[in-house]
């Protein structure tokens, strides 16, 4: 049996092309959104920048991704297959997969501490976790499609949301704070964009588990053919630009204090610190957001290892759900801990992807298994 | 079967109702004032005791279902904790609508101080409406009773906001007042009152507690606070507040004036601002686009645009001796800068004091 055969037949956890597409873009969109805009105020308001320079960092990864899908038909899986052979891909998956599972507990703490704000603090933060996390294991748990399909309804009344917040702020909003547009210099933009990577690495890490309709002639959209991944990145970083601006110009945010952006958030989300009329859209967008992202992260982790190890059943669920909220509740996936981990992991996952076609042109000049 | 036992254990997590606030329970502060003299801050809450039958029709009723708590201490974390021991309930400033600063507290040394904390008080209002008043704001507060309508709650806002609307007084909440502060671009300017008829009469007629006037109301709101990086340094009247509202482009809908002439002005268009930062002395160039409504007859335009641009020189004149920018100056220069350390550096407020400043008044009568 050809290896990428062998590992195809092993996959357990595929998802459909417009459900993987809707769950990715929701998700990769509101966790960039969150790191730009929360975790790493030292770009003031610079943070367009930041975006765009995170998004030129990873463009090579999304290329590598798109050649590999357009000689491989569609499928990455198929082509990291056949660049590094059958073990070498598991081992891949697997790495891939565990990088999501701690990805998700940053998230899934990210949601606790958000609803700890939202409780002014008179929640204890065990209490809140046992049900968030159990909401997400079970949406987890109810498959790919299911969990794809809610992100898409998402992403509908998502616009919607956001057209509301931006009619009710618009008289508020003021193009003069994008200004000093470089914000605190190239040198801290640079290293904050460093944490972009990884999230916009998650792209084609999802593309990994995209379903491919063997009976399916011609593409349903122009986001089913192997282009669609570049799509899906240049919206990821357009939707992720426009809530940037809409938050930069109209949050009475002070751009030379850092925390003073947390201080802002709180407010919005704390009941009855801001009488704000988008304090209820915001609470809507933020909730949903970082749910339907902790979702995806757990999703994809359990679905990678399960297509690395060729298992079934719902104990990868169940597992990685208990270690990804006890990771949360132990404190290790907090803020600090969440962007230490991109700092580290964004390159080599960045490495690893844009080296694949390179591996794949070394493996055939030199007789590799095709 | 299965679902519905498993939706009655999930029952069980939902903590809302954990350690719910029950309405008795809690004191509800919808204004507090701060006093700082001798050394000693003292904090005053009004609550509302949901005890009496606010406007039943005695005089008395509505007044006493409003109480008044007040602590001192060295600072105000001190004062807030002897408050706090001494209330029965707990204190509670998520639905706080004013915060009244006495002036000498705004111009203390603890008055920054005391911002930074107030915005890391996590159930304190953000939303507040900053006002700082002559004398005290323990009597300021003490006189703010329900004369027109019921709850306090509701009144002060709205009163507020038509005070505004005649651009009497600026709009500023609490979070625009440290986000201004602690910001490197323009400076703050909040509301003016006084507990009215306390203070001598004079001859400037657009301060509160001077004006001439009679009414169940005692507190008066007039003019501005302008704040500086420390806290309060320059007041206006609420002549000048006026056309400070009109520089920044606010959109007031009452205001009218009666020097030059008796007239209504409105912002037609956002006023055009341009500032060369690129000197020592920064060049600000600015143009008001102004509807002019006459309340009697039709005055010479060009006089009165003459007029209104001796006064607004005036006006910025006066902020550049004091070294405060309330008038949104600092956004238009900053665009000149392409790093935020560059423009810390360049010190706008004292660039600005020394700035040259061109202004051109076009006025759109309406008869």
């Amino acid at each position: 049996m050809p290896v990428r055969n062998k590992v195809a037949a092993d996959q357990k956890a595929r998802i459909s092309g417009s459900n993987l597409i809707a769950f990715s873009y929701c998700a990769v969109t509101a966790r960039l959104f969150f790191l730009i805009a929360v975790d790493t105020p030292s770009s003031l308001n610079a943070v367009l920048i930041q975006l765009l320079l995170g998004a030129l960092y990873s463009f090579p990864a999304v290329f590598s991704s798109y050649f590999l899908l357009k000689k491989y038909g569609g499928s990455l899986l198929y082509g990291v297959s056949d660049a590094l052979g059958s073990g070498m891909c598991r081992m891949l998956l697997f790495a891939f997969g565990l990088v999501f599972l701690y990805e998700s507990a940053c998230v899934i703490r990210m949601l606790t501490s958000s609803a700890e704000y939202a409780t002014l603090y008179d929640a204890h933060s065990p209490m809140l976790l046992i049900p968030t996390s159990l909401a997400i294991i079970y949406t987890v748990l109810k498959g790919g499609n299911g969990a794809g399909g809610a992100a898409l309804i998402f992403v509908r009344a998502a616009f919607v949301l956001i057209a509301v917040i931006c009619l009710i702020e618009f008289r508020d909003m003021d193009i003069k704070r994008v200004f000093p547009v470089m914000g605190p210099g190239l040198q801290t933009l640079h290293k904050n964009a460093v944490h972009t990577v990884l999230y916009f690495c998650m792209l084609p890490m999802a593309y990994f588990l995209k379903e491919q309709d063997a009976n399916k002639r011609e593409p349903k959209s122009v986001f089913d053919k192997p282009c669609g991944i570049i799509l899906l990145y240049a919206a990821c970083v357009l939707t992720t630009a426009f809530l940037l601006f809409v938050t930069v110009v109209s949050a009475p945010e002070i751009p030379n204090l850092p925390e003073s952006r947390g201080l802002q958030m709180n407010m919005l989300l704390a009941n009855g610190r801001s009488s704000r009329g988008i304090q209820l859209p915001i609470l809507i967008l933020w909730f949903s957001g970082i749910f339907v992202s902790a979702v995806f992260m757990l999703y994809m982790a359990c679905a990678l290892v399960k297509t690395a190890f060729g298992t079934d059943g719902k104990w990868v669920e169940l597992l990685f759900g208990a270690v990804a909220a006890l990771l949360a509740l132990f404190r290790l996936s907090l803020k600090e801990d969440a962007l230490a981990f991109s700092a580290y992991a964004g390159f080599p996952v960045l490495f690893v992807i844009t080296s694949l076609p390179v591996i794949l042109q070394i493996r055939k000049r030199f007789g590799g298994k095709h | 079967m299965k679902r519905l036992i498993l939706l009655c254990a999930a029952l069980c997590l939902l903590t809302g109702c954990a350690s719910a606030f029950r309405l008795e329970n809690q004191a509800h502060a919808i204004a507090m004032g701060i006093d700082y003299e001798n050394g000693k801050m003292t904090i005053t809450v009004q609550v509302p005791s949901f005890a009496g039958h606010a406007g039943g029709g005695k005089e008395s009723e509505g007044a006493s279902s409003y109480l008044l708590y007040s602590a001192s201490g060295k600072d105000f974390p001190e004062a807030i904790n002897i408050l706090k021991a001494s209330l029965p309930q707990n204190l509670n400033l998520t639905h706080l609508k004013s915060i009244v600063f006495s002036m000498d507290f705004s111009k203390s040394e603890l008055f920054s101080d005391t911002i930074d904390i107030f915005m890391n008080m996590f159930s304190l209002s953000g939303n507040a409406v900053v006002i700082v008043c002559h004398e005290s704001a323990s009597e300021f507060i003490n006189n703010q009773k329900p004369s027109i309508g019921i709850r306090l709650s509701q009144i002060v806002p709205s009163m507020l906001e038509y005070h505004a609307d005649t651009g009497f007084i600026p709009e500023y909440t609490l979070s625009m007042l440290y986000s201004d502060m602690k910001g490197v671009y323009s400076t703050g300017a909040c509301a003016l009152a006084a507990a009215g008829g306390e203070t001598e009469k004079d001859n400037d007629r657009y301060l509160p507690g001077k004006l001439e006037r009679e009414g169940k109301n005692k507190n008066e709101y007039m003019g501005a606070a302008l704040f500086g990086r420390e806290g309060v340094v320059l007041t206006l009247n609420g002549r000048e507040t006026q056309l400070l509202n009109l520089l920044k482009g606010t959109d007031i809908r009452q205001a009218n004036f009666t020097e030059p002439d008796d007239l209504r002005l409105s912002i037609r268009k956002k006023p055009k601002v341009k500032v060369d930062a690129s000197k020592s002395a920064p060049e600000i160039d600015i143009t008001l686009y102004l509807d002019l409504a006459p309340l009697t007859n039709m005055p010479n335009l060009q006089n009165v645009s003459e007029a209104l641009k001796a006064e607004f020189r005036d006006l910025i004149y006066k902020c550049m001796q004091a070294k405060v920018d309330p008038f949104g100056f600092a956004e238009y220069a900053a665009m000149e800068f392409p790093t935020m350390r560059e423009w810390v550096e360049y010190d706008w407020l004292e660039a600005f004091h020394r700035s040259d400043v061109r202004i051109n008044v076009i006025l759109l009568g309406e008869n």
